[in-house]
């Protein structure tokens, strides 16, 4: 079997795996249902567009109602399949992210194989991913970015051409329309260009440039959108969650300590595992009965990663002695890193730092490859078994976590399913009027018969290894 | 150990835990795409009692459209019970500690009669679960008296 086959043989299977628990969480009510409701009641796609352009005076995300639109379009062709369709999607985009993933990485030998089966490991056991592949508002934007970063990194990569150039302009668009985090795709097409990737030519950065300053127009003079500010969301501080009136009281004098806080937390997130949304939770009060081993293995395996990026950036690559920080995906992972908590610094959160993990399990990819080459020829003949060992731990470490995002969306069906029930009458009040809610009847019966599963019914120290009380 | 057994198990070390990952979750998947049933992580109630003293809502829902809501059945509930126990819906929602769960069990049909009651009332008691001794106490608020008064697990 060629090395190439088999990454491609791991990456279907990883592929197949995520996508199949995403496709079986129901939709949502939460997030969910409202926007489904509204965008229906739209007579067209423009409507659609138009409707988002309005719908928040801080967000800016048209390209959420316009998908939704074009889903739900399908969906009534598809005899009112709304799970079908909507998860259908969902499940495409989460395969889409790994196999874009494994064409970045590019495998050519053994020894990238073997990294790449580490990465696809970090890649879905890292804390950012959770949220990322579970969540959906109905459509899982932070997906769909963290889609458009790699997609315009593989770009950058390629011969590039008009098309190229179009295509970036294009997926920078829609990224930014898409979602505020969006923005992050131009720092990462710089940072490929600065570390020399010419498949995004320069005339299309400037060309996304004015675009970027274009979309600040739109906002501000258009639309009159303000950003967001302190206490319009819970977030954390030290070991703290904060509410959003503990926020405006602690913090309204002084929004730049809590702003810069939450930036600093972001950055630290992805390498660390910690802190989670900004609050240091493995630093609460340990119960001495049940003591929480997922922060070990989190932070532990975290650390180690990182050690190994770390050590992987200050290396000098063969040909011309250049650090390794400068090549294209450890740039781009910095400016993922950068540029995404910068973008969160009202409030911290792990799901806007997923473009950011997705790119850090792209050098940790690079990072083992080197190591694994360079442990092979200076090992010491004494120390072999040591390493063989302790890099068996490591990996089977990670392998646990990559297993707790399996639970996760696990969770998150029986979530959703149990929200169809709970957050409706007669139990709550229901999300949207019964005179307009034209979809919830149906959207009901299909949650309430598909993806039937009860994580309750674990034995239950695994799920408190992966962090569940 | 030699050089190239050294290569072969270095790289072995570093790749076995994500394909045995990549295996387990990917066929679990391909399990899930084609019969709705992943092979992993995805245990399901067996019965209704089981549903509602595992919180699940949604099956207690769907369950109860064909099920006598008043009958026992074998019960696992590993975040209660250390074994299963044979309980009713209703004693297993007690059991759950969760109030919107006993609404639902009676909403969905099971009868509460004076016996009955007192039997939920002492097992919420047993279990010193603050919410569910409070929802109990709205419908009967008496003084209780548990002799005699069999906890089914």
């Amino acid at each position: 079997m060629k090395p190439s086959v088999a990454a491609w043989l791991i990456t279907a299977l990883f592929a197949t795996a995520v996508s199949a628990s995403v496709f079986r969480i129901p939709i949502q009510v939460s997030d969910s249902v409202e926007i489904l409701e509204a965008v229906d009641a739209t007579p067209s796609v423009a409507a659609a567009f138009t409707q988002g352009l309005h719908a928040s005076r801080t967000m800016l995300r048209p390209m959420r109602q316009t998908v939704t639109k074009i889903l739900l379009e399908v969906a009534h062709g598809a005899g009112d399949r709304f799970n079908l369709v909507f998860r259908g999607f969902h499940a495409a985009t989460a395969a889409l992210l790994i196999v874009l993933f494994t064409f970045i990485a590019a495998p050519r030998d053994w020894s990238g194989v073997a990294a790449l089966c580490v990465a696809m490991l970090v890649l879905t056991g890292l804390h950012t991913s959770g949220g990322m592949m579970r969540e959906a508002y109905p459509i899982n934007h932070f997906l769909l970015i963290a889609i458009y970063c790699l997609a315009v990194f593989a770009i950058a990569g390629s011969r590039g051409g008009i098309a190229a150039d179009a295509a970036a302009c294009i997926i920078f668009v829609i990224a930014a329309l898409t979602l505020e985090s969006g923005l992050v795709v131009l720092p990462i097409v710089i940072a490929a260009y600065v570390s020399g990737l010419r498949g995004i030519s320069r005339n299309a950065l400037i060309a996304m440039s004015v675009l970027a300053a274009g979309y600040v127009v739109l906002r501000v003079a258009g639309l009159h959108m303000v950003g967001n500010t302190v206490g319009e969301r819970q977030t954390g501080f030290g070991t703290e969650m904060l509410t959003t009136r503990e926020l405006e009281a602690r913090f309204g004098g002084a929004p730049w300590l809590l702003y810069t806080y939450t930036i600093v937390s972001s950055l630290l997130t992805v390498p660390l595992s910690q802190p989670i949304a900004g609050q240091w939770t493995a630093l609460e009060p340990w119960d001495p009965l049940a003591p929480p081993l997922f922060f070990l293995n989190d932070i532990g395996t975290s650390l180690v990663a990182t050690g190994v990026v770390a050590w992987y950036l200050m290396r000098r690559r063969a040909p011309d002695g250049r650090r390794r920080w400068r090549d294209p995906a450890p740039m781009a992972m910095l400016a993922a890193l950068l540029g995404s908590a910068v973008l969160s610094y009202a409030y911290a959160k792990s799901e806007i730092m997923s473009a950011a993990g997705v790119f850090y399990a792209l050098v940790v990819c690079l990072a083992v490859r080197e190591l694994a080459e360079v442990l092979m020829t200076k090992t010491r003949p004494s120390m072999r078994l040591v390493v063989v060992l302790a890099v068996l731990l490591v990996s089977t470490a990670w392998g646990w976590r990559a297993m707790g995002l399996q639970y996760r969306l696990q969770r998150g069906a029986f979530d959703a399913r149990s929200e169809w029930v709970l957050r409706m009458p007669p139990y709550s009040n229901p999300p949207v009027p019964s005179s307009a809610a034209r979809l919830t009847p149906r959207l009901l019966e299909e949650a309430l018969h598909r993806g039937r599963t009860n994580p309750f019914l674990l034995w239950p120290p695994y799920a408190r290894l992966w962090g569940e009380n | 150990m030699d050089a190239a057994r050294f290569r072969t198990l270095l790289l072995a070390a570093i790749a076995f835990p994500g394909v045995v990952v990549a295996l387990l979750t990917g066929l679990s998947g391909v399990s899930a795409f084609v019969a709705d049933r992943p092979l992993i992580l995805a245990p399901v109630p067996r019965n209704t009692a089981e549903a509602a003293g595992n919180r699940d809502v949604a099956d207690v829902v769907v369950m109860s459209e064909a099920t006598d809501m008043n009958a026992p059945a074998p019960s696992r509930i590993p975040l209660r019970l250390h074994e299963p126990g044979l309980l009713t819906p209703l004693e297993a929602a007690v059991i759950s500690e969760r109030a919107y769960m006993i609404r639902l069990v009676r909403d969905r049909g099971a009868r509460l009669g004076a016996q009955e009651l007192r039997t939920l009332r002492c097992i919420a008691q047993a279990r010193r679960d603050r919410g569910t001794i409070a929802y109990l106490a709205e419908i009967d608020s008496r003084a209780l008296d548990c002799d005699g008064v069999k906890i089914p697990y």
